[in-house]
């Protein structure tokens, strides 16, 4: 996979990582169903619904990622700052963390290498990042991200319906891993 | 047999008188110590040559034999002053060669005077004397010479060594012919010695005055070696340092100077050879307001400069000269200007590419960082555009939703130009990773007509046409596709009126082609050239209405080519166009050394993410 793209799971297999294409492949989105709660429905090894820490300074894409979250029947926490998201892995304790890399007090390369540090079990994380360099996604997912996701090339519903299985590839136990090493 | 020798012997004679007037007339010509001591050498040597011819003629004379034997040793003296004009010998050299002339003239006054009637023994003995006398003289010039021809531009090595060689050889006659003594009284030596005589005359005479069909033959091979130096000056080199470095090098070379110099037209000395910078600035200070032509250096050097006009201004390229430099005249001025055009040209390019590079690099700096700025907002507005379509905001009414789904679609095309524009930013800056595996060609063209296939209208249908058997190729697979998709997007798109789109799967040639024919609108052929080019969009009044940013084929064609292959087209316009991408077929591979299944590609299944 090129740039690590999420893909959606309609698409053609080896259509992974099409970077510059229209995703035409899309289907209308009112065609599906969308029950509430669809996917936080589903407990994890904590009871309640899935926690979501989202780490993202720009309040207005944060906003958007809430509404969605939200609605889905997750539980978000926002943290616009590193120093922030490493208090909240243990105030929030996340199922999963949507990680930003521009982060106004450090890098969230900086924000991994930290929570792998200081939590070695940590829940998984996702980086959603405006760039999508090559070396930027390799080291990235060499620090443990099970997923980098350039944000534009995806949406806030593809993101939450993803949640589910991104939590099933904790870090270490998958197989997952190995071919981002 | 002795009218042989004779004749032979006449025929030297008037070989060195020839030659002793030929210097002489080289004096009077360009002047100079240099030429007026090798007159005086060659014009004495001549002089002692007519006397020994007379001599035989009309018999001996003191007075004539005394001048004879002085010229001869002036003529060895004045080829050791010959050299001291090239290269200035130490004051004790100089006395010492002085005072043995003085001892040496004085013996032969003697010998021919108070001593003609002496015994043959003593008489034979001061002739030795003098001989070896006149070998000093010349011996040290010969070997002089022949070591410091070693580092010359071809013309200057070959007439020093011809000098070097022709008195190398009279003084080995001379010494053959008096210490020989008897055993050279029968008449086929002396005619070999004679001939020997013969043969330096030419020697010499082409060590001076070379015609200009010799020097052409001699310079022949450094000539070429400079025009592909000039060559390479223009074409290849790195920066206007460097090539003004390399310039200044190749006029020491060409002109056989001591040093070179080149500066700008703010007076900055770009590129000093054999010279310092500010030995450089002193020799500007002395050439005052002339822009060509020479002027005295220091210590009896010439120096020598032509203009080199820029655009900003006139700089100039000067050599210095040096010990061996043949004389700075006309033709060498000319041929200095005539490179220094060629320099001017060099570094103004140099400058234009540097000045290129320079737009290259913050075009492509702009570009990446206005797609990354763009990214931004896109994802606000493309992540509500999804949410609105999705109900998710609120339920939309007839008109929302149909309003909804071309708002998105426009805003997924914004996204695929922006992922293209970063796209060709990266390539230029060389981060694009291409990570080749074993792939079907087949299979790809199938998935992208795959992925195409849902979104035609009616009017547009796909047909793909597929050899039975696997086409391997080592490739990006994702690229590819991206490739493919991209042609066959292309393809419905510039073919308006609908019709069939044709992609076919071929083998040939250790080629593997995967072709794209439509039934469209067609290119016209003066426009094929800048289809494949960055932002290369045929534009006319047909083509506008059609959205993109020309950089899809730009992008394909990198594509293929960093991964071995080639986008290459035919096109009949009205007709419609044939998109062929080439890629090499991959060697193949014996079954039973892969794995059915690669371990990544296995977890990468069980991940759900292929």
């Amino acid at each position: 996979m090129v740039e690590g793209e999420f893909v959606d799971q309609r698409t053609p297999a080896v259509l992974a990582g099409l970077g510059w294409l229209p995703d035409l492949a899309l289907t209308p989105a009112w065609s599906r169903e969308r029950p509430h709660s669809r996917f936080a429905g589903r407990r994890t090894q904590s009871s309640g619904p899935i926690r979501v820490l989202l780490v993202e300074d720009d309040p207005t894409i944060a906003e958007m990622y809430r509404v969605q979250l939200d609605y889905d029947g997750y539980t978000v926490t926002v943290v616009p700052t590193g120093d922030a998201a490493i208090s909240a892995m243990e105030a929030a304790k996340p199922d999963i963390v949507l990680l930003d890399l521009l982060l106004p007090d450090r890098s969230g390369l900086e924000v991994m290498v930290q929570i792998n540090q200081s939590f070695p079990d940590h829940p998984p994380v996702v980086i959603l990042s405006n760039y999508g360099e090559p070396t930027m996604i390799e080291r990235g997912l060499a620090l443990g991200a099970v997923e980098y996701l350039v944000k534009s090339r995806v949406t806030p519903d593809s993101v939450s319906r993803a949640i589910p299985r991104w939590i099933g590839l904790r870090p270490g136990g998958e197989p997952h891993q190995e071919h981002r090493s | 047999m002795n009218v042989v020798l004779q004749v032979a012997q006449d025929l030297t004679s008037i070989g060195f008188i020839a030659l002793g007037a030929a210097t002489v007339y080289q004096w009077y010509r360009y002047r100079g110590r240099a030429q007026a001591m090798l007159a005086w050498a060659l014009g004495l040597l001549a002089l002692a040559a007519a006397i020994g011819r007379i001599q035989t003629v009309t018999g001996t004379s003191a007075f004539v034999s005394v001048i004879s034997l002085i010229s001869f040793l002036g003529s060895g003296y004045f080829v050791l002053m010959f050299r001291d004009a090239f290269l200035p010998l130490r004051p004790i050299a100089r006395r010492a060669a002085t005072i043995l002339l003085i001892v040496a003239s004085a013996l032969a006054v003697a010998s021919a005077t108070v001593l003609a009637h002496a015994n043959a023994t003593l008489t034979s003995g001061i002739t030795l004397l003098l001989v070896l006398a006149w070998a000093a003289f010349i011996g040290e010039p010969v070997v002089r010479f022949w070591v410091a021809s070693r580092k010359q531009p071809s013309v200057q090595r070959t007439r020093m060594r011809a000098l070097s060689f022709g008195f190398a050889a009279l003084v080995a006659i001379l010494l053959v012919a008096v210490l020989g003594g008897r055993a050279l009284q029968n008449p086929v030596a002396t005619l070999l010695i004679q001939l020997v005589a013969m043969i330096t005359v030419p020697l010499i005479y082409v060590s001076f005055a070379p015609p200009s069909l010799l020097r052409r033959i001699w310079r022949m091979g450094e000539e070429n070696k400079l025009r592909a130096a000039i060559q390479d000056l223009l074409i290849f080199s790195p920066g206007p340092q460097a090539l003004a470095e390399q310039a200044a090098g190749w006029a020491i070379r060409m002109l056989g100077a001591q040093a070179a110099f080149i500066v700008d037209p703010t007076g900055k000395v770009m590129a000093s050879r054999n010279i310092s910078v500010d030995g450089t600035r002193d020799l500007l200070a002395r050439k005052g307001d002339q822009e060509r032509g020479s002027f005295p250096g220091p210590g009896g050097a010439t120096v020598m400069v032509a203009p080199l006009r820029l655009t900003e201004g006139t700089g100039f390229l000067g050599v210095l000269s040096g010990p061996f430099t043949p004389i700075f005249g006309n033709d060498e001025i000319n041929q200095l200007e005539g490179y220094a055009s060629s320099v001017a040209a060099g570094l103004e390019r140099t400058r234009v590419t540097e000045r290129i590079a320079a737009i290259e690099k913050h075009k492509s700096q702009f570009l990446n960082l206005a797609s990354h700025e763009l990214r931004g907002p896109l994802t606000v507005i493309r992540g509500y555009g999804s949410m609105l379509q999705a109900g998710l905001l609120g339920d939309l009414n007839d008109r929302g939703r149909k309003a909804a789904p071309v708002m998105m679609a426009k805003i997924l095309e914004m996204n695929a130009l922006i992922e293209q524009m970063i796209e060709a930013a990266r390539l230029e800056d060389g981060g694009l990773l291409i990570k080749p595996e074993e792939a079907d060609l087949r299979a790809i063209a199938s998935a992208a007509v795959a992925k195409l296939e849902p979104v035609l209208d009616e009017r547009h249908h796909i047909v793909l046409k597929s050899p039975s058997r696997p086409v391997r190729v080592m490739v990006d697979a994702e690229r590819v596709t991206t490739i493919v998709t991209n042609l066959i997007d292309n393809a419905v798109k510039y073919s308006p009126d609908g019709g069939e789109v044709t992609v076919m799967v071929t083998t040939g040639g250790g080629v593997a082609r995967l072709g794209v024919k439509d039934t469209g609108i067609g290119i016209a052929r003066d426009d094929l050239p800048i289809l494949f080019t960055r932002f290369g969009r045929v534009s006319n009044s047909s083509t506008d209405h059609f959205p993109g940013t020309g950089l899809g084929l730009f992008l394909g064609r990198q594509l293929a080519r960093l991964q071995g292959g080639e986008i290459t087209v035919d096109s009949v316009p009205g007709e419609g166009s044939t998109f062929t991408l080439h890629l090499p077929i991959a060697e193949r591979v014996d079954r039973a050394t892969v794995p059915e299944l690669s371990p990544s590609r296995l977890s990468a299944e069980a991940a759900g993410l292929r």
